[in-house]
C-alpha cells in the first residue's frame, strides 16, 4: 500500500508540474513540447495614477509547441480603463478601450536543470489600430533544489500615432518610445503544486532620446497547479522612481495585480 | 555613474551568484559507468535522451532527488508520454540510477 501511495505521489508530482511557469511578469526558458497546446487567460488590474485611474487589461493566449525547442503564441488583447484628464484647466472623465493582436515566438537555448543556466530568446509583435509594438527578451533561469530563479532583459519599441485637433482637421504625429526592462523572479516550491515567491521589475522609458523614468515595482507571487491547469497571481506595488525619486504616477500605476489562468491540453 | 546603473548592477550581481552556485545535470564518468554496469557512452546517451525526451514536457529533476527504485517505478508511465522505446527507457533509467538517492 505504501509503495502504491509513493508511486501515485511521484507520478502526480511529474504530471502536475508539466507546466512550470511560476511567475507572471518574469518569463522562464521552458517551451511546450511538439503538439502540446495551452490556453491562457490573463487579467491585469492597474490602479492609482495621478488623480483617478483604473484599467483592466485582458489577454487570451493560445500557445503551441512546434518542436525543435520552438514555441509560438497568438494573443487577443482587450483593455479598458477610466481616468481623469485635464485639458486647458478643465477636468473630464476619459474612457479608454483598446484592442490588439499579438504573435510571440520563443526559442529555448538551454535547460535550467540540465545546463548551468537555462536560456531562451523571445520575440513578440503587437498590432493595434494606432500602434505597433515590437518586443524582444533574453530569458535566463535556473532551478536549484526547490528554488527557481528567472531573469529577463527586455527591449520594447513602440511606434504610435497621435491625433491632435487642428481647427476642423486632425493632425497626426508619430510617437516613438523605447522601454528597457529588467525582471527578476525568485520562487520557492512549498509543495509539489504550490510555489510562492517575489517578482521585481525595473522599467526604464526612453522617449526622444531622453531617459524619462526608471520605475521599480516589487511584489509577492503565488502559483498553484493541478492536473490540466495552473493559476498564478502576482501583486506588484510601485516601490520608487529610481530616476528622480518619489513615485512615477503619470505613466505608471501605483499598483498592478495580474492573474493568469491556464488550461493545458 | 554607479547610482545611474544601480538596478542593472543589482540584477547582474544576483545573476552571477545564481550562476556561480548552480549545478548542471551530471556528465557521466568512468565511476558512474562502473556503478551502472554499462559504458560511459551509453550513460551519455541516457543523459541526452533524458534531456530531449523528458525535458520537453516538464522540468527535469536531478537524479539524486529520488532513489533508484523510485525512478524504476515512475519510468513506465513517463515512457508512454515521452514515446520512448523500451531500450531508450532502460538507458534513461540507468543514467538516473547511477547518481540516485541512497535507498
Amino acid at each position: 500500500m505504501r509503495k502504491i501511495l509513493l508511486l501515485i505521489a511521484i507520478l502526480g508530482f511529474v504530471k502536475v508540474n508539466a507546466q512550470d511557469r511560476v511567475f507572471n511578469y518574469t518569463y522562464q526558458s521552458g517551451v511546450l513540447n511538439k503538439g502540446q497546446k495551452e490556453i491562457e487567460i490573463w487579467s491585469t488590474l492597474a490602479t492609482g495614477r495621478t488623480d483617478f485611474y483604473r484599467s483592466i487589461n485582458h489577454r487570451m493566449e493560445y500557445e503551441v509547441g512546434l518542436g525543435g525547442k520552438l514555441q509560438t503564441s497568438f494573443y487577443l488583447n482587450y483593455g479598458y480603463g477610466k481616468s481623469v484628464v485635464e485639458e486647458n484647466g478643465i477636468q473630464s472623465l476619459k474612457n479608454d478601450t483598446k484592442y490588439s493582436f499579438s504573435n510571440e515566438w520563443k526559442l529555448k537555448l538551454s535547460d535550467p536543470v540540465a545546463n548551468r543556466i537555462g536560456s531562451a530568446l523571445y520575440f513578440e509583435c503587437t498590432l493595434a489600430p494606432d500602434e505597433t509594438e515590437l518586443e524582444g527578451k533574453i530569458i535566463l533561469d535556473k532551478q536549484i533544489g526547490n528554488f527557481t530563479h528567472a531573469f529577463n532583459i527586455v527591449g520594447e519599441y513602440e511606434l504610435g500615432k497621435k491625433f491632435t485637433p487642428d481647427g476642423t482637421r486632425l493632425t497626426t504625429e508619430n510617437e516613438r518610445e523605447l522601454t528597457v526592462e529588467l525582471n527578476y523572479g525568485l520562487s520557492y516550491r512549498i509543495k509539489n503544486n504550490l510555489s510562492v515567491g517575489l517578482e521585481a521589475m525595473n522599467q526604464n522609458q526612453i522617449a526622444e532620446s531622453e531617459w524619462e523614468n526608471s520605475v521599480l515595482t516589487l511584489g509577492p507571487c503565488i502559483s498553484y497547479s493541478n492536473s490540466g491547469f495552473w493559476v498564478n497571481l502576482t501583486v506588484m506595488p510601485q516601490i520608487a522612481n529610481l530616476k528622480g525619486g518619489g513615485m512615477e504616477l503619470s505613466e505608471h500605476e501605483r499598483l498592478q495585480t495580474r492573474l493568469i489562468f491556464s488550461y493545458v491540453f | 555613474m554607479y547610482s545611474k546603473y544601480k538596478p542593472a548592477f543589482f540584477f547582474a550581481v544576483i545573476l552571477l551568484v545564481v550562476i556561480g552556485c548552480s549545478q548542471a545535470l551530471y556528465i557521466p564518468t568512468f565511476t558512474d559507468s562502473q556503478k551502472a554496469g554499462i559504458s560511459t557512452d551509453s550513460l551519455a546517451l541516457g543523459r541526452k535522451l533524458y534531456v530531449n525526451n523528458c525535458g520537453s514536457c516538464h522540468s527535469l529533476y536531478q537524479p539524486e532527488r529520488y532513489t533508484g527504485s523510485e525512478w524504476v517505478k515512475v519510468m513506465p508511465e513517463m515512457q508512454k508520454k515521452a514515446k520512448c522505446n523500451d531500450q531508450q527507457a532502460a538507458i534513461i533509467t540507468k543514467y538516473l540510477q547511477a547518481r540516485s538517492k541512497q535507498e
